[in-house]
């Protein structure tokens, strides 16, 4: 079974800790949801995990054996990468059809029939098949973000992961792009690691979830775990922060206690306590002291970095 | 102190009938066609819409700040009565300290070498008309009522020493300096982390109420629109389609745009739902079919769609559809 593993990642910039002790494992067919507030290190996550930076410590694991700091093609074919950004992320110069069979030869997949595998390309992204002679110009935001997933699809990833995918698209096609996702994994058996601060996004798509902040994962779970028993206050502070579009059904606005943002308090982050502390509204005195680990809540599997992640929130205080 | 005459019943802002075009090929071609919406004092009113909508045009031509190429041909624009000219240097005279603008990207409406307290103060002197002793009193007053600890010590900062939410409150106490009685929103939580932009959009209702303001605000987000906005406006290909108070208009949708946009939206609380998308494309402007500008991608669509034009009519409790088939519209 194939699985992409960042055991204990740690990446600084000067003297930020960008990702702190961070493991994650995305399988084969399966998805995985990385949340976070800018500034949570998310993407930096995303970046280790292509090999496109290198971490101060901790490795990046591809089916059990280490990935080397260089990559050879077969490794980097395996992984691959969608950006948020549909309109800088292709060449407005070069027709589709020439891109993607361009990158065919790039992986080392030539067969003498690259307009055909580019054929097959756009349609597993739902694009006919007149694209292959246009420009990007040609093309709206989703229909981008299509092109985008069958480049990176055109290098036969086991892995896809995918940068706040649908954050630039407007909604009527929002919805488009998330079916290609969910083909990829139902259809092709790609493991997707879905990266956004979108909540709803990760909901929809996503089996497992991990929740970021300041560099370190404080929660992670099943799809259900974490957003209808969320047992860390920052995850609790996350939903509560999402705009509803059905306040009726939820009831009245669940009134979390205050809860600054993050990069106010980025600066004044203690080496000892739960990072959260500072802004935590059930912080305690052991919280100032001891920076509680990612541990299991109850029997597990599920893990939240809180002291007191096994109580129920009504509980705490 | 006498009464001020009363030039019109309606207090608050009322924009009617605005029409605004762009240059395409050797013509113009439409970008807002025929929009009307009123902001009482003290409530808010939300333009929805996807890009290419017309929703920021239209806060842009209320606020006579449309680029040069860009006209607005037709439309009134009043303020507590009186009405205000579409365009021009008088146009943006006139607005001065009455109207105030807050966008998404604080940063570039900040002057970046001057403090934050140096452009509220020079704004509540020079447009509100405070004398110089009351400036430094009102500044720190202004950013407190937006929220900010230790006013004293941030008038003083730089826009670049500020973190994104205190921006974007910074640049509301610029425009509140002027004490205007409207102010107009442009998506200005959407690059906002989520904590934060819960805690922006409660600032703004907060001063909705507290200062009576009438607030346009536009967004492409319906789940925001829901919680800040009474009543709102659902645009597309520069026409309001659909209008009336959100929770009706958001819970019910009449119109099949609505109700599509409804049903492609990510959703918390329809927990695993894939969203459905809405087939086809926004039309450009200047390519807009004949009749209803939806019918291409409508699931009601009718050979009499493509006729006329299809005006808003008015079908229940202050809520307006331009849908000839708005009956059909099946419930979310």
């Amino acid at each position: 079974m194939t699985t992409l593993a960042a055991h204990q990642i740690t990446v600084s910039f000067g003297d930020l800790v960008a990702v702190d002790d961070v493991s994650l494992t995305v399988e084969a067919a399966a998805s995985v949801g990385l949340v976070g507030e800018s500034g949570s290190g998310k993407t930096t996550v995303a970046r280790v995990l292509c090999g496109l930076q290198t971490p101060d410590s901790g490795r990046v694991l591809f089916d059990g054996q280490t990935l080397p700091r260089r990559r050879s093609v077969a490794q980097r074919r395996a992984v691959q990468m969608v950006f948020q950004d549909p309109f800088g992320s292709l060449n407005p110069r070069r027709r589709i059809g020439s891109m993607l069979t361009e990158l065919l030869r790039v992986h080392g997949l030539s067969s003498g029939f690259e307009r055909e595998r580019a054929l097959d390309l756009l349609e597993l992204v739902g694009l006919p098949g007149a694209a292959l002679d246009r420009y990007p110009a040609a093309f709206s935001g989703g229909q981008r973000q299509r092109i985008a997933i069958a480049r990176a699809l055109a290098a036969e990833p086991r892995i896809v992961i995918a940068d706040e995918p649908v954050s630039a698209l407007d909604v009527s096609v929002q919805a488009t792009v998330l079916r290609v996702f969910a083909q990829l994994r139902s259809e092709l058996d790609i493991g997707l690691l879905l990266i956004s601060h979108n909540l709803a996004v990760i909901r929809v798509l996503c089996e497992t979830v991990a929740v970021m902040y300041l560099g370190r994962l404080v929660e992670t779970g099943t799809n259900a775990e974490l957003f209808e028993d969320p047992r860390h206050p920052y995850t609790r502070a996350l939903l509560a922060a999402v705009p509803r579009l059905r306040p009726s059904v939820v009831g009245p606005p669940r009134r979390e206690p205050e809860h600054r943002s993050t990069s106010a308090v980025a600066a004044v982050r203690s080496h000892d306590g739960c990072p959260y502390a500072p802004v935590c509204p059930l912080v305690q005195q052991i919280c100032r002291d001891r920076a509680p680990a990612l541990a299991q809540v109850g029997a597990g599997p599920r893990r939240a970095a809180c002291h007191f992640r096994d109580e129920p929130p009504s509980r705490i205080r | 102190m006498t009464e001020p005459v009363a030039r019109s019943t309606v207090a608050g802002l009322q924009v009617q009938g605005l029409t605004v075009t762009v240059p395409a090929g050797d013509g113009r071609a439409e970008v807002v066609h025929d929009v009307s919406f009123t902001a009482g004092h003290g409530e808010a009113v939300g333009l929805v819409g996807e890009s290419g909508s017309g929703k920021s045009m239209t806060l842009r031509a209320t606020m006579a700040l449309l680029p040069r190429v860009v006209n607005a041909d037709a439309g009134t624009v009043v303020l507590d009565g009186e009405p205000l000219p579409l365009q021009g240097r008088r146009a943006r005279t006139l607005r001065r300290g009455r109207i105030a603008l807050v966008f998404q990207d604080a940063a570039s409406a900040l002057d970046p070498v001057r403090t934050v307290g140096a452009q509220i103060g020079e704004v509540a002197q020079h447009v509100a008309g405070l004398g110089r002793g009351q400036t430094r009193p009102r500044t720190l007053e202004l950013l407190e009522l937006v929220g900010i600890r230790d006013p004293g010590r941030r008038a003083r900062s730089y826009p670049h020493e500020l973190s994104g939410g205190m921006r974007q409150r910074a640049m509301l106490a610029v425009a509140l300096a002027a004490e205007p009685a409207a102010l107009l929103c442009d998506e200005p939580t959407t690059a906002l982390d989520v904590t934060v932009q819960a805690q922006v959009l409660e600032l703004i209702d907060e001063l909705r109420r507290r200062l009576s303001l009438a607030i346009v605000f536009v967004s492409h987000d319906l789940a925001v629109i829901r919680q800040v906005c009474e009543r709102v406006s659902v645009m597309y290909a520069g026409r309001i389609v659909e209008t009336g108070p959100t929770a009706v208009v958001l819970e019910r949708p009449r119109h099949p745009y609505t109700r599509g946009l409804l049903e492609a939206v990510v959703d918390l609380d329809r927990s695993r739902v894939m969203p459905e998308p809405i087939a086809g494309l926004v039309p450009e402007p200047g390519g807009l079919p004949p009749g209803c500008p939806f019918a291409p991608r409508c699931p009601l669509v009718g050979p009499e769609c493509a006729e006329a034009e299809v005006p808003l009519e008015t079908i229940d409790s202050g809520r307006q559809v331009a849908c000839l088939h708005h009956d059909l519209v099946p419930a979310p």
